[in-house]
């Protein structure tokens, strides 16, 4: 049996008891070729060093539980794989722009609360209109929509909520109030779903330098996105809806 | 609640750092080149009003090695802005789609650039022939 | 301890949680709610799930129909009057979550698209293309957000449910951020936390399915029902158990052996032709096919590669625009785990463990025997999938218990009288020194732990230096590969059950961790959730040893035969702190559907994958 290779994974540490700033931790990982960077921190955690903190957990890039900077870029650790980085070293540290809780783990509570913001569900045609909805009654029948009509928002539907896009967007960096590509392609989806007539309920934050015109088009998230969602492409297109919001024109035009 | 401290990393220079933030700033940095521009352009239209003699001596002056350096400088920074306009541009408008499918962005983006490339050659070609013909 | 007085407390926020706490929500907007999760919600392994949610509603087919083969699946351990409940709410559920914005997959007129799965007559299968779980899972998460009553507390990790007089009085978790007890004081609660696929080494589980939800309802009392049926999913990437859904198969994917041939044909899944027909050959239901596996393995037709033997799943013929549609995330998932592109070579697939047919025994209101508390989802067994679960009926299952149990939790909690002693209290506190002992201070020295509040006390006592958490876990993972796998014997069965009484005594002197702080110490929750995952392996495994027969997915090399006369019963284990659990049978409900043989394949007419 071929010795396995090693490769040295360096980690940023932060403990937030301990520890007043960052420091860097070197950890030598023996690895087989189909061993991703995730299977090499479970290594370190089982066997070197039990404190080593991160999330993780369905391995499969769907939960969207392991994001963190590889070699300074924002990765999904579960399918980035260390033979792309031997000889190595290969750095890894918590994902930018959002504060860390400890090691690997940052502070998301940025993005939940831009979440709730953005009222992310179906605000039904009715339920717009009145203060206080009441229960619906049990649907009997699925609305009919066919596949052209879901193609508006589906592509948009399918965020893992991974944060990378929070990493690399700049103006997440610079501005702290700014609802960030995730929540606001979340927003998009829902805009555009056929079902939702919410745009009023979310046009204050839309419209916003939180909203929409906090983003300058840097584009770097739609190229960091693990699910090829084109985050940019779902905040920007919005500036024109939210231009038409500004002059009244969307009032004009829309169709009842 | 306890609230534990958490750790902010430094932002400075954040620009330098990535390609893509490279990129982009130096896609933003254009329009300076673009606004001055605009400005010598400006000032052309102004010495027109004077009159022959000064708009000759003007132009002239645009011949002066600093002004060339100056000029092939914004000639290179309107390409970049040209082009970078079009890669965003499809990102500024909802999908399109050519019977259901999809257009690719790459292929908006060409199809701008093309037109674009062709006007400004007609352009040119017709200031040149009428031009010729003064 | 921080303390949050709440009406209702849902442990756990995949599809089960969620959809019951906004089953609560709707109920009575008037009650809170607290759902406490020890991850982010959408990072629930909910949203995993592949291949969609049954739910009858072709012209076609009827509850009749579902009922069958369900119940048929289930090799006839399941409560019929459960089952009957459970066909007659699936569409009505798919409706539901389809209005809150699920993205079902549609057919060219815009009505809902449904395909075939395994076991199944006719195809009643809803899907998101092949990521249904997430969109089910991402749907229910965002309309949660509608709803003022429910209060979230992501990233709370449950330690013991506090139980005074066989009543639920309250949840003691941690803030994982900080390390802080968090006590929830309740007036009823749902168990929400998902399956204990884990406790086996290959598995398609999340890192989070650890069975240590339902082994807390098993340390107070709550009896564990079934826990002897795991199910492997036949086609999962060597290795790293990576699922490749169902519906590959469903969608026409076919598997074959290093001879090239499909060997189904040889288990009782045949003929070959007409194919594909309903519940025949790669349409069986999952036991038969990983059975199937195991007995081609023995004979050596099976590929051999550095992560044990395997099969293929060929999905070539299929073409790359149905791929492309229907099957996307699987050709990812193949391309970036597996280096193979389905579009051009044919996937390397063995079972791997999948889900717990088993859990913590509740009625048809999903109702435990712990007053109050209701379970929901895979860590209960309402008693709809007996003794081999067919695809697609637990993302059902999960929204239409859900909902049962976030109702039954809000009824509940409307008419139950506040218990104002201070034995909560006590409870909660030496719960809290359990836990805090295992964390221990000081690097190398540790303590014995609590075993269980209405049974012991917490002695304290130093007695060695503890196995580190990563030991533990692969012992554990070794004992249940070796001895509880797709085919069991006694001698196995007995050896597992051996190992791990063992393994409860060394995690009793202590577990060796070298993070000793509070806050985000994710080696010390570790460590917590090993204990009740160890007494929930030691249940499966002597569970299995107790039932004395083959039936679905429990296969004994030395009972071959499914036997009524003896156990036509669910196996009922009960907790001991000292000795392994008491198992004793329960009658099975039988309504409707008599039991007769299983039979798959056969002549049929040839049918329309849609």
């Amino acid at each position: 049996m071929t010795q396995p290779r090693m490769i040295q994974i360096e980690c940023l540490r932060y403990h937030p008891e301990t520890d007043s700033e960052p420091h860097w931790q070197t950890f030598d990982v023996p690895f087989t070729d189909d061993m991703s960077v995730l299977q090499g921190l479970q290594h370190i955690k089982d066997t070197l060093d039990g404190s080593i903190t991160f999330r993780w957990s369905c391995r499969m890039a769907i939960c969207g539980s392991c994001g963190m900077m590889i070699n300074g870029v924002p990765h999904l650790s579960c399918e980035t794989f260390l033979r792309d980085f031997y000889p190595g070293p290969v750095r890894v540290e918590a994902l930018e722009n959002m504060p860390i809780q400890r090691d690997l783990a940052v502070d998301q509570s940025r993005f939940l609360k831009a979440l709730q913001s953005i009222t992310p569900y179906i605000v039904a045609t009715q339920e717009s209109t009145s203060p206080t909805p009441a229960v619906p009654a049990a649907p009997a029948l699925a609305t009919n929509q066919s596949p052209a009509r879901m193609a508006a928002y589906y592509q948009y539907s399918q965020c893992i909520n991974c944060l990378l896009c929070y990493a690399a967007c700049p103006q997440v960096g610079l501005n702290e109030n700014f609802a960030g590509p995730a929540a606001l392609t979340l927003m998009h989806r829902y805009n555009n779903d056929p079902r939702d007539a919410g745009w009023a309920v979310r046009s204050e934050l839309a419209n916003s330098n939180d909203g929409v015109w906090g983003c300058t088009l840097v584009g770097y998230c739609s190229e960091v996105c693990p699910k090829g969602i084109d985050p940019a492409h779902a905040v920007n297109q919005n500036k024109i809806h939210s231009a038409f919001d500004y002059t009244g024109l969307k009032t004009l035009l829309e169709k009842k | 609640m306890s609230v534990l401290k958490t750790y902010r990393r430094p932002n400075n220079v954040w620009w330098w750092r990535k390609a893509a933030y490279r990129s982009f700033v130096l896609r933003e940095l254009s329009a300076f080149f673009i606004f001055a521009y605009a400005l010598v352009l400006l000032q052309g239209l102004y010495y027109m009003t004077r009159g022959e003699k000064d708009y000759e001596q003007w132009r002239i002056a645009l011949s002066h090695p600093a002004s060339l350096t100056f000029h092939a400088v914004v000639l290179i920074f309107v390409v970049i802005h040209s082009v970078t306009w079009f890669q965003v541009a499809p990102k500024t408008m909802p999908t399109l789609r050519w019977h259901g499918v999809p257009v690719p962005q790459a292929r908006i983006t060409l199809a701008g650039l093309t037109l674009a490339c062709v006007g400004n050659v007609a352009v040119l070609l017709i200031a040149a022939f009428w031009g010729g013909w003064q | 301890m921080r303390i949050v007085k709440t009406d209702v407390v849902v442990i756990g926020a995949g599809g089960a949680g969620l959809r019951a706490a906004i089953a609560v929500a709707e109920k009575d907007p008037s009650l809170t709610i607290a759902l406490v999760s020890k991850v982010v919600p959408m990072r629930s392994h909910t949203v995993a799930a592949e291949g969609g949610a049954a739910g009858v509603i072709r012209p076609d087919d009827s509850l009749e129909s579902h009922f069958e083969d369900t119940v048929h699946g289930g090799d006839w351990l399941c409560e019929q009057n459960v089952v009957e409940y459970f066909v007659a709410h699936c569409a009505e559920e798919m409706v539901q979550l389809e209005r809150w914005g699920c993205p079902w997959s549609r057919n060219d007129d815009g009505s809902i698209a449904v395909r075939f799965f395994g076991g199944m007559k006719v195809q009643r299968t809803w899907f998101a293309a092949d990521r249904s779980g997430f969109h089910l899972l991402h749907t229910l998460f965002q309309t949660s957000h509608k709803f003022p009553s429910i209060h979230r507390y992501d990233e709370y990790f449950c330690v013991d449910l506090i139980v005074v007089n066989g009543h639920i009085q309250g949840v003691l978790t941690i803030e994982i951020a900080t390390g802080e007890f968090v006590l929830f004081r309740c007036q009823s609660a749902v168990l929400a936390t998902g399956g204990a696929g884990r406790v086996y080494r290959q598995n398609t589980n999340a890192g989070i399915v650890t069975g240590d939800g339902m082994g807390l309802a098993y340390r107070n009392g709550a009896a564990l029902r079934d826990m002897e049926f795991i199910q492997w999913h036949p086609t999962c990437l060597p290795g790293s158990g990576i699922l490749m859904t169902e519906a590959c198969r469903g969608e026409g994917g076919i598997l074959s052996n290093k001879n090239d041939y499909r060997y189904l044909q040889d288990y009782g899944l045949g003929p070959l032709d007409p194919w594909p027909r309903a519940k025949a050959m790669e349409l069986g239901p999952r036991d038969r096919l990983s059975q199937a596996f195991w007995q081609e393995d023995r004979k050596g037709n099976t590929f051999q590669g550095p992560h044990g033997s395997y099969v293929h799943l060929d999905l070539r013929h299929l073409g790359s625009a149905k791929i492309l549609a229907r099957l996307p995330m699987i050709a990812e998932a193949a391309r970036t785990f597996a280096g193979v592109d389905p579009n051009i070579a044919a996937i390397p697939v063995r079972p791997a463990v999948h889900y717990t047919m088993g859990g913590v025994a509740a009625s048809i209101t999903c109702a435990t025997s712990i007053s109050g508390l209701f379970a929901a989802g895979e860590c209960s067994s309402v008693g709809i999938h007996g003794a081999n679960r067919l695809g697609s009926n637990s993302l059902s299952e999960t929204v239409v218990f859900g909902k049962v149990a976030g109702t039954q939790a809000a009824l509940y909690a409307r008419q139950a009288d506040a218990y104002l002693g201070p034995l909560v209290q006590e409870l909660a506190e030496a719960a809290q020194a359990g836990a805090l002992s295992i964390l221990g201070s000081g690097k190398g020295k540790s303590y014995s732990r609590s075993t269980g509040k209405s049974i012991g006390k917490s002695t304290g006592k130093f007695i060695g230096p503890g196995d580190r958490v990563a030991t533990l876990r692969n012992a554990m993972n070794d004992a249940m590969e070796a001895g509880v796998g797709l085919y069991r014997s006694a001698e196995g069965l007995a050896l597992a059950c051996n190992e791990l009484s063992d393994l409860r005594e060394r995690y009793r002197h202590g577990v060796a961790l070298d993070d000793h702080s509070r806050a985000f110490n994710t080696e010390w929750l570790s460590a917590l959730e090993l204990g009740p995952m160890i007494d929930v392996a030691q249940d499966i495994a002597c569970s299995a040893s107790w039932r004395m027969e083959s039936r679905g997915a429990h296969q004994r090399l030395d009972a071959p035969q499914r036997e009524d006369s003896n156990f036509l019963q669910h196996s009922l284990a009960h907790f001991r702190p000292d000795a392994p659990p008491v198992i004793k049978g329960a009658p099975v409900t039988i309504t409707r559907s008599q039991p007769a043989s299983r039979e798959y394949g056969g002549a049929g007419k040839r049918a329309e994958l849609t």
